[in-house]
């Protein structure tokens, strides 16, 4: 472990130059199936723990951590495969909770301190030879006992789906009839002697079923429970079902097991590809079951339905007017297991195919998010013989409401449905032979007919069928391949790959003026490359100033190092008298981005897809937030040769800096595009300045202009340009680091509007403070 | 008894020091205090939010007595308290913003 760092003696983003080890090597091995007991201090951690997962592994086998301590304790545990866990920011601040969650390919962080996670081929990040590293945190103030085990398990057990059966009311769900003594002759199988046993017995039945069909290392918890539901003597609801939550991997709030970013998943399928409880992936008591099921107690009434009731035989009934427990339950859970479309299907609710969003009066308001069943949806042109994806971002709400309302017109996609056997479309020439979706037209004009659209197949036969059938079916039948593209697959999953953003210019095409000097620094093959981010950007009367943040590289995101004051993003003043920048701890923020599949992010939805590369910027300013998308400005591949873009800096003389971005251009010098950096006041306040060289030439001198424009989260205007000094730059060679030693030189003068101070420099040696061509 | 037990039965540690498990002489882990600012705390963790609709399967008596079920999509009322209150989030967030 190492010194904390202080930022004082940084120059600017100097940080980014020092090689400043920040990870303790980890030292433990576990064994597997060993435990291994330590006492962890109170809100401490540690990331000593790794386990060797030898070659060879057996077709099956998994990895289960599991952690247990003492009384209340509040532990959790992380899981990261290769390169271990930083300890420490670049700046030398302790790691915090969020720096584990960055680095995490797995977490399980319930409110206990129980904890177990299991980790398959299957998994996003799958089991595979390799050092797996362990981070265990005690986030409670007390020093607590904690057991560590990793076992690596050839034949694991399956978690199977665990029933809880309240035996009172609790707000609206009944258990009562759970336990109903009413005598019953046993039926179909089902020897319950009570109706409440027969319940039971069903219930139980219908879960087992099911489990026999899916897998899961963690149990799913279904709370079965009966209220008064709709009913009528002409039609009432059977029974309903969905899960308790949903969840998803966005940039602010990470769950990188999820395959699809920025997709909802219902919990029960997250918890399984996290390969830990609920409770494990989001937090909080474990109390939660992953999904509800409601029966409605009025069933059997004479006066509902005309006296019709439940058959709770487990052999389906081949005929018979009363309906069939088991193919219900089956059916319903299924939904809750996430075969269930989320964008809006009620007029009343919002626009028809609007996406979630979890917001406002019904969910709808605002931008929503995809969800994974609805990514696996299509949308068919059977005129043209075409389909498009139903949640594309170029897929408008109109186009899916008409879908919803198409006949045929809405399918599913996923491939494992379109090749499976049980598809019965299977024999049809592309693209008609995608699974068809229940998309009915009622009324005229046409409306989505009742809510039932898009979580309903058109397959007779099929347990997710849009109508009842009988006898009812045992079996998932095509929903199962469907099934498996929300979450619930046990094929080996290939090792991820995240996005490596390119040294450039980043802007949010809906934030012009603002934009991100992001640059490679170092490579770190350990904890992630290093990046020097400067946010030039405006303040809230639109006068420029910059922010930067040096972090690493986690898995294609760029997370700004938190400083000992807890800030990941800082804003420094310029030390005449140090000829260095210090730390103005008056306003602190933070910076993470997410390059991975930014373009299925909300903020990304309405920006071009002809961007080389996305990413979505989440930023804190003080208590100020946004969330941009972002693309850069100036492709590595359209630098000249040498390529000396850039961010220069003076060496010892600090503080102030040059940003550079060199276009070739055919035949003539390049185009030379520049930020400067500097102290625009007495006190050092950091500002930030343009200058273009058309025709760049060694010591060619350009105009310097001064931006005025809009606060980050104010409406754009439109930026102005004051000429404010000159620039004269000598690059000729792309030298790194250390001091400069003089064949990189920089003049200029600059006097910010109204501030009567100028700030100059006359062949001043510069050198690159990040490595050249992007590090390419 | 054995000259070794009945040495140890005037060592009481020793048997105590014997009886410990394994675990006990493991090597401790390094470990450090947690950083940020005041005490840690889970500041960021995936979203729960609850469904917008549930699923449902509905029984229907036509004008000939027949019955039909349909499998249905139902609002799921309950959620809308959470909706709203993460709508209240953000529009304070969003009030935040221009302060």
């Amino acid at each position: 472990m190492t010194a904390p760092y202080p930022i004082r003696r940084l120059g600017w983003a100097l940080a980014a130059l020092v090689s400043m080890p920040a990870a303790a090597a980890p030292s433990i091995p576990l064994s597997s199936g060993t435990p291994a007991t330590f006492a962890l201090q109170g809100n401490s951690f540690t990331t000593s723990y790794y386990l060797d997962v030898p070659a060879n592994l057996a077709q099956g086998t998994q990895l289960r951590l599991q952690l247990s301590g003492t009384g209340t304790a509040d532990a959790d545990v992380f899981v990261r495969y290769g390169t271990p866990f930083a300890d420490r920011s670049l700046h030398g601040a302790n790691a915090d909770f969020d720096l584990f969650r960055r680095y995490a390919h797995y977490a399980a962080i319930s409110g206990t301190s129980t904890e177990s996670l299991v980790v398959r081929a299957s998994s996003r990040q799958p089991l595979r030879p390799g050092r797996w590293h362990i981070a265990v945190v005690n986030l409670s103030p007390p020093s607590t006992q904690l057991s560590l085990t990793a076992t690596l398990q050839s034949a694991p057990a399956d978690g199977g789906i665990q029933l809880e059966f309240p035996t009172a009311t609790s707000g609206t769900c009944s258990g009562a009839p759970w336990n109903d003594s009413t005598p019953a002759t046993p039926t179909g199988g089902n020897p319950g002697t009570t109706l409440g046993q027969q319940r039971r017995n069903a219930m139980q039945r219908a879960a087992e079923l099911l489990a026999a069909q899916i897998k899961t290392p963690a149990p799913i918890r279904i709370r079965a429970c009966w209220r008064d539901l709709e009913a009528s003597a002409t039609r009432a609801v059977l029974a309903q079902a969905g899960p308790t939550n949903l969840t998803l991997h966005e940039v602010d709030e990470p769950a990188p097991w999820l395959p699809n970013r920025y997709s909802w998943y219902a919990i029960a399928a997250a918890s399984r590809l996290a390969g830990t409880s609920a409770c494990g992936v989001v937090g909080g008591a474990c109390t939660q079951p992953d999904i509800v099921a409601t029966f409605n107690s009025r069933i059997g009434a004479s006066d509902v339905l005309g006296g019709r009731t439940f058959d709770y035989g487990y052999t389906p009934a081949g005929t018979g007017t009363n309906f069939d427990f088991i193919s219900i339950t089956m059916h319903e859970i299924a939904h809750g297991l996430g075969f269930l479309g989320l964008v809006n299907i009620e007029a009343a609710d919002g626009p028809l195919g609007a996406r979630f969003s979890g917001e406002g009066a019904t969910g709808y308001s605002g931008t929503g998010y995809n969800d994974v069943y609805g990514e696996n949806a299509a949308i068919l042109n059977a005129n043209a013989g075409t389909w498009k994806p139903f949640l594309d971002a170029g897929t408008s709400d109109a186009e899916r409401a008409a879908a919803l309302v198409s006949g045929n017109g809405l399918r599913w996609w996923g491939p494992a449905a379109v090749g499976s056997p049980l598809n019965n479309l299977a024999a049809q020439p592309p693209p008609f032979n995608l699974p068809m979706l229940y998309a009915p037209c009622s009324g005229s004009p046409c409306a989505p007919q009742g809510g039932s659209t898009l979580s309903h197949l058109v397959q007779a036969g099929d347990l997710m069928n849009a109508s009842y059938q009988v006898p009812g079916p045992r079996t998932l039948g095509l929903a199962k391949p469907m099934l498996d593209a929300v979450g619930w697959s046990d094929a080996n999953a290939p090792a991820p790959v995240f996005t490596q953003p390119m040294s450039s210019w980043w802007f949010d095409r809906n934030h012009s003026g603002h934009g991100l000097d992001l640059q490679l620094a170092r490579r770190d093959a350990n904890l992630g490359d290093v990046y020097n981010v400067i946010f030039y950007t405006f303040d809230a009367t639109g006068r420029p100033e910059i922010y930067t943040s040096t972090g690493n590289l986690v898995d294609g995101v760029f997370v700004g190092g938190r400083d000992q004051n807890g800030n990941g993003m800082q804003r420094v003043r310029y030390d005449a008298a140090t000829r260095t920048s210090v730390l103005d701890g008056s306003v602190g923020g933070d910076l993470i981005i997410d390059f991975n599949a930014a373009a299925s992010a909300p903020a990304c939805r309405s920006v071009a897809h002809a961007a080389p590369q996305l990413g979505v910027m989440s930023w804190r300013v003080g208590t100020s937030r946004g969330q941009w998308c972002i693309e850069p400005l100036v492709t590595p591949d359209s630098h000249p040769t040498p390529d000396l873009s850039g961010q220069w800096y003076g060496g010892n003389d600090s503080g102030w800096g040059i940003g550079t971005q060199m276009v070739r251009r055919g035949g003539a010098a390049p185009f030379s595009t520049n930020l400067i950096y500097y102290p625009a006041d007495a006190s050092g306040t950091l500002r930030w300045a343009a200058a273009d060289f058309e025709s760049y030439a060694a010591g060619a001198t350009t105009s310097v202009y001064s931006v005025t424009g809009y606060c980050r989260t104010c409406t754009p205007v439109t930026t102005t340009f004051t000429a404010i000094g000159s620039l004269s730059l000598t690059l000729t060679e792309p030298t790194v680091g250390g001091q400069p030693t003089g064949v990189n030189r920089a003049s200029f003068s600059l006097t910010f509007p109204g501030s009567g101070y100028t700030f100059s420099r006359t062949n001043a040696p510069v050198t690159l403070l990040t490595l050249p061509a992007g590090g390419q | 008894m054995s000259p070794f037990l009945r040495a140890a039965r005037h060592l009481p540690g020793l048997i105590t020091w014997l009886a410990m498990p394994v675990a006990a002489f493991a090597v401790q882990p390094e470990q450090l205090p947690l950083g940020g600012a005041g005490a840690p705390a889970k500041t960021i963790a995936p979203l729960a939010v609850p469904p917008p609709q549930l699923a449902g399967t509905i029984a229907v008596i036509d004008a000939d007595g027949q019955v039909a079920l349909q499998c249905r999509e139902v609002p799921n009322l309950e959620a809308r308290a959470t909706f709203l209150e993460r709508a209240e989030r953000r529009r304070l967030q969003e009030q935040e913003n221009v302060q």
